[in-house]
């Protein structure tokens, strides 16, 4: 009894902060996924993770800390075989491994060293950069990223970033797969849909 | 049970599984392994191989030689069973697997200042292994039922202690074992404990409790002293090795401030450039990293001190290009686009298909339209 309490107890604090994803089959009818501050037009036949109040867990000062973030996670397969994620931070929760923050006036080169120090700061320290050039995304000039890194076992993990900085917070999509087969089946698909990412006219800049 | 009752149970337990263990004497030994020992080692070539898998490697087979060339010194029975490897992490770290694998941070390594110093580590953490600690904690903690695994990845392989720090016990016995091999190797004692000052700077600077080479326990302050009292006794002098140890790691310590910048962990490069006896220890266009450590932090004064460390850089290495390209983007950003496009004219003749070369043709171009964004 006294576990079935804790089991509970456990499960309605992992609700309550959002952790658990509730997934949905996109189709035809349920295409654009958009949240306050954006939308995008997703790959049918993927699955979309709605998660329950955007929370974003960061491992800062050695313990979690939440930031709260408009998102759109999707996967075919698995996010383990592939992913693509379309994130909107608050300008000053951009970089929250070295807790800078995203400014005005800023250069996209500027944007993009911080964001690969924060990547580095995440937990992969370990990643090459293979390309790192100026790119306009959804009317903004931005930045596009491709990064290679290795797991433990060898296996090579590719990882693009297009991302850009405005007045209404730091958005960033990223798509990652694994070099070998599942990389270059979903490349076109993840830009099909940065290039339908839409921000919103009324988009205001997020609460931390 | 009340808390004294199970310290006590707790410490019991832990002296019966170290006394149990016997310390190897030499790479002979190494055959002899078996049983609950033997898993251990099996645990730890797995961790070699994740960390060989990932990529973490530092590749310099001259300093990775050189490193080894030190430990076989100091442990002359365990060549061929005691591996050195260099990490290409930026923390100050050093750490021995169970089955003999010395990982060195390369951000440990580019802060030191000479060979004996570099001994004094690699004293200690063989010391790890000859000792057997890794073994000897994992039984103990076992014992205790409290081994946590703390380290994605390799921390479940080989236990928390074997890269964060002993008990202030094993610990201890490492100082006092790699100080023994330090002097027998004819190195000179009294660096063993500026090794310690040296690293102590860095973590004020840095702003942290102690990094993970001196563990928790004892204490830095502790385990300095008590080097320093065990130098004082031994009669002055024996080798230093600062020029082999210079030129040898040149490189690398090049590699530590790339890779520390691209972090944005500024305040180590600051410590280190910021010292003048230092800053002559590294090639011309060291003054660019210190002019991306001043941008970087950012404080009052930090502009004017980055503009004359870049135009430091510059001058004196007018073929370095990524001076060129921090003096180009600087000037843009002050609207002084006749030096701005100067600059970034000059890195991209000489960097034309570096991997960010495509944002300073677009700032060029930008300039030259007329634009001035």
């Amino acid at each position: 009894m006294q576990t079935s309490r804790r089991v509970l107890a456990l499960a309605l604090v992992f609700l309550a902060a959002g952790c658990i994803p509730v997934w949905t089959l996109v189709d035809a009818n349920s295409r654009i996924a958009e949240n306050d501050a954006f939308s995008v037009e997703m790959p049918t036949g993927w699955m979309w993770a709605r998660y329950r109040g955007q929370r974003y867990d960061v491992l800062r000062d050695g313990r979690y800390q939440p930031l709260y973030v408009d998102r759109v996670w999707i996967t075919r397969d698995g996010g383990n075989l592939e992913f693509i994620d379309a994130v909107r931070f608050n300008y000053e929760d951009a970089f929250p491994y070295i807790k800078k923050e995203y400014k005005a006036g800023m250069l996209p080169s500027e944007a993009a060293e911080l964001y690969i120090a924060n990547l580095k700061n995440a937990g992969l320290d370990n990643m090459t950069v293979v390309q790192n050039t100026p790119k306009r995304i959804a009317g903004r000039n931005g930045f596009e990223l491709h990064i290679q890194y290795k797991n433990g076992k060898g296996l090579q993990f590719e990882r693009i970033a297009d991302a850009f900085g405005d007045k209404t917070g730091f958005y960033v999509v990223t798509y990652q797969a694994p070099n070998l087969y599942y990389y270059p089946l979903y490349r076109d698909t993840y830009y099909r849909v940065v290039a339908s990412l839409k921000i919103k006219s009324g988009a205001r800049p997020g609460k931390s | 049970m009340n808390a004294r009752l199970l310290a006590a149970a707790a410490l019991l337990l832990f002296l019966a599984a170290c006394a149990s263990v016997q310390p190897l004497q030499s790479s002979a030994d190494t055959a002899k392994i078996d049983g609950d020992e033997k898993r251990v080692w099996t645990d730890a070539r797995d961790a070699d191989a994740v960390i060989k898998n990932s990529d973490q490697i530092y590749a310099d087979a001259a300093a990775t030689r050189y490193l080894q060339g030190v430990m076989d010194r100091l442990y002359p029975e365990f060549r061929g069973a005691i591996t050195v490897h260099i990490l290409k992490a930026t923390s100050l770290n050093a750490f021995a697997l169970p089955n003999g694998s010395v990982y060195f941070h390369l951000g440990l390594l580019a802060r030191l200042d000479n060979e004996a110093q570099l001994a004094t580590v690699l004293g200690h953490e063989a010391a790890h292994f000859v000792n057997k600690h890794g073994y000897k904690e994992r039984e103990s903690a076992k014992s205790m039922s409290a081994f946590a695994a703390v380290v994605p990845g390799i921390g479940d392989l080989i236990g928390a202690s074997s890269i964060y720090g002993y008990s202030r016990d094993l610990e201890r016995e490492a100082d006092e074992l790699g100080f023994q091999r330090l002097v027998k190797a004819g190195y000179d004692p009294r660096e063993a404990p500026k090794t310690f000052e040296i690293l102590a700077a860095d973590v004020k600077s840095e702003g942290i409790e102690e990094p993970f080479f001196f563990s928790t326990h004892p204490r830095l302050i502790e385990r300095e002293e008590t080097l320093q009292s065990m130098a004082a006794a031994r009669p002055k002098g024996g080798r230093i090795g600062r020029p082999e140890f210079l030129a040898v790691t040149g490189k690398l310590r090049i590699a530590a401030l790339e890779s520390d910048l691209s972090m944005n962990h500024y305040k180590g490069v600051l410590l280190v450039l910021g010292d003048k006896r230092r800053l002559k220890e590294y090639p011309p266009e060291a003054q660019y990293y210190l002019g991306e450590a001043y941008r970087q932090r950012g404080d009052k004064g930090d502009e004017a001190l980055m503009e004359k460390s870049y135009l430091a850089a510059a001058s004196s290495a007018p073929r370095f290009a990524p001076a060129q390209r921090a003096l180009g983007v600087y000037y843009m950003k002050k609207k002084d686009y006749r030096h701005a496009q100067q600059y970034l004219a000059g890195y991209l003749r000489l960097a034309p298909n570096a991997p960010d070369s495509g944002y300073v043709r677009q700032y060029y171009n930008d300039m030259r339209k007329g634009s001035g964004k």
